[in-house]
């Protein structure tokens, strides 16, 4: 406990020091109009943060992104409850009612209790991960490669199983992405494979040019299809002559704060359990709170917790998320995988052991997601006022300046134009696979764990002498397996159901 | 409620599965077994993730003839018209185009093309904002990576 102790004073001194508060504060900022500006959310401002960052110390890197991560999932609030437009998925939510309570005047109500509750789900789940990350480290770092790869299939199979609405929708999209990664050297006797005579192959396919290929320039693809707005002509909701309706009183918040608290419970857990994410959260927060209430008929018409537990769950989905990724190296969403991912090219691997190989680099993290904790509320404060212009912003800016950093952020990291032309294949894989509604998730977490789950079945089974039945024999690994055979029957038979409804419904038709 | 079309674009991607499988499953033979007879080399990962990929291929066609037999519901369409599409392969021929630029003009004066002819694509008007942007963006995109986080962007003929 005194050394626990010891070394979050240690993280929160390190996170005090200039550097790493500039680049904190920067990236919650960034996140905050990342977040306000309806298309781009956190997942694509990350990965195009990624390059930017790539030159600078690993803690500033992070401290950016980590930045960039918890500003956003909140800053998609402001348009939902201004705009009627979720800047970010994780707030679609927050428009039921948000936006309600704006057009009856009370926009400023509503922003307030939205910040407030995304500080609280923030502050309550990166508190919990301070607290549960290292004793979860400490177990994990017993596993052996035949429980680590029992526990990476366990993931991957709930990642796609939850990630889409076909499982095998899902695991075929993580099967794409284990065999692009299998691209390059082989990890243990050094030989190129999957080159096809590609000199530039050789080295594998960098996590860069895919995670903005498959996001980004897929999103570009998509907006292009549907038109480029040219002039914002958004109606903003107004504000109420009434001073009580502009703010949140003490009132307010003392009648949703058991809200807050479950809200943030609930996102904390979702977060923590891989393959969800915050929009799944909100809604969930969303639809318990409602039905908990004694006064369920407001939800939808303007409810102030309609508004406070979506928010609230959302943001606990941050720290919750990065509870996987730091103990397990299992990242809970897209963000973290790309996190991960970015980790990964400063040489960091995420997992167990990150805790005894960079431990002042983790609780330095920790110390500035704490501290960053008050930077969300005081930006929060300032960006309820600020950005309700930036909302209206035209798209056609916003596209023109995030192809440029695409094609400049990919050319960045390695100085290759190859990098580039894999992040547009990569543009044209993505656009494609939603079309065909392949959840992208899968794909991206199959890429970045690929390596780490060869590598552990292939150190298992040389262990076994090629004998695959060692996953059963050990008890964690034959846990997990038992887990992810009935995670796989419960989603299938889930599948099988709906489609009978709608074949059912196809027939009445 | 799912339509005709999406059902019949789920059996083609089932297909298209279980053909990358086979690809796959073949190009692993040119992978090198450096210790003969050993029971893990480096074809072991790649074997499992072709069968799976396989299965599932196999699974989603199987499931999806199976839906379309009988099905009555709406027939649908894509979701995209061929306007639209044609919108995005213009859209990624001047991507295509600039990165060729960066190539071969340099990246600043490619960046100010590229500028001019997406605004123009997009069917932006403003004149002092156009040029604002076009004489703008090049130099800060080009500050910002070659000056602040020095970036080595390509030799080419001019600037």
């Amino acid at each position: 406990m005194v050394e626990w102790l010891n070394d979050i004073a240690m993280g929160l001194s390190g996170a005090m020091e200039w550097g790493v508060f500039l680049a904190a504060l920067i990236g919650v900022a960034i996140g905050i109009i990342i977040g306000v500006l309806p298309g781009l959310g956190p997942p694509v401002a990350i990965s195009l943060a990624i390059p930017m960052t790539y030159s600078l110390d690993p803690l500033l890197g992070m401290a950016v992104m980590l930045g960039i991560y918890k500003g956003g999932t909140y800053g998609g609030s402001i348009s939902a409850i201004l705009i009627n437009t979720p800047g970010t998925p994780a707030a679609s939510a927050t428009v039921i009612d948000g936006y309600a309570l704006a057009k009856q005047g009370k926009a400023g109500k509503a922003l307030d209790i939205a910040l407030y509750a995304s500080v609280f789900g923030d502050a309550f789940s990166i508190m919990l991960l301070c607290v549960i990350a290292q004793p979860i480290a400490a177990m994990a770092c017993k596993f052996g490669p035949v429980e680590l790869f029992s526990l990476l299939f366990f993931a991957m199979t709930i990642i796609a199983g939850l990630a889409g609405k076909s499982m095998a929708k899902g695991l075929i999209s993580a099967c794409l992405g284990l065999a692009f990664c299998m691209v390059g050297i082989d990890p243990v006797v050094g030989l190129p494979r999957f080159t096809f005579g590609a000199t530039f192959l050789e080295a594998g396919i960098n996590v860069i040019p895919l995670i903005v290929g498959l996001f980004a320039i897929s999103e570009m693809m998509q907006q292009v299809a549907t038109g480029i707005s040219l002039t914002g002509g958004m109606n903003i909701a107004g504000s109420s002559r009434n001073p009580e309706d502009n703010h949140a009183t003490l009132a307010d918040i003392k009648r949703c704060l058991p809200v807050f608290f479950q809200g943030s419970c609930i996102g904390a857990a979702i977060g923590a359990l891989p393959g969800t994410g915050a929009a799944t959260a909100a809604f969930i927060t969303y639809g318990v709170a409602k039905k908990r209430s004694k006064h369920p008929e407001e939800f939808g018409n303007g409810a102030l917790e309609g508004v406070a537990a979506p928010e609230a769950g959302n943001n606990a989905v941050c720290g919750g998320a990065l509870i996987p990724m730091l103990t397990l190296g299992i990242p809970g969403d897209v963000v973290t995988a790309v996190l991960m991912g970015a980790l990964m090219l400063h040489g960091i691997n995420a997992g167990p052991s990150v805790f005894t190989e960079h431990r002042v680099f983790v609780f330095t993290l920790f110390g500035m997601l704490l501290v960053s904790i008050l930077m969300l509320l005081l930006l929060g404060k300032i960006a309820v006022r600020a950005c309700r212009r930036l909302a209206e912003l035209p798209q056609v800016y916003i596209s023109t300046v995030v192809i440029l950093l695409c094609i400049a952020g990919t050319y960045a990291v390695s100085s290759m134009i190859s990098d580039v032309w894999l992040m547009l294949l990569f543009g044209v894989v993505g656009f494609a696979l939603l079309q065909l509604d392949i959840p992208l998730p899968p794909f991206i977490i199959a890429f970045i764990l690929a390596p780490k789950m060869e590598q552990s079945l292939r150190q298992a089974l040389l262990i076994s002498d090629g004998n695959p039945i060692v996953m059963l024999t050990h008890p964690i690994s034959a846990f997990f397996l038992f887990l992810a055979l009935f995670a796989i029957v419960r989603i299938i038979l889930a599948n099988k159901k709906e489609m009978k409804m709608r074949q059912a419904a196809s027939a009445t038709a | 409620m799912r339509t005709y079309y999406k059902i019949k674009l789920d059996l083609w991607f089932g297909i298209a599965t279980i053909l990358f499988s086979l690809v796959f499953a073949v190009s692993i033979l040119s992978i090198e077994v450096v210790i003969q007879g050993s029971a893990v080399t480096g074809r072991t990962f790649p074997w499992l993730v072709a069968c799976f990929t396989f299965i599932l291929g196999l699974s989603l066609t199987a499931s999806s003839y199976k839906e379309l037999q009988g099905f009555r519901g709406e027939p649908g369409g894509n979701v995209y018209n061929k306007q639209q599409l044609n919108k995005i392969a213009l859209y990624l021929a001047l991507i295509c185009l600039y990165v060729l630029g960066i190539s071969f003009i340099g990246y600043m004066v490619s960046t100010a093309i590229f500028v001019a002819a997406l605004l123009i694509f997009f069917g932006y008007r403003k004149k002092v904002i156009f040029l604002s942007l076009v004489l703008l963006l090049p130099v800060l995109m080009w500050y910002a990576f070659s000056q602040l986080i020095e970036v080595q962007f390509p030799e080419a003929l001019l600037f």
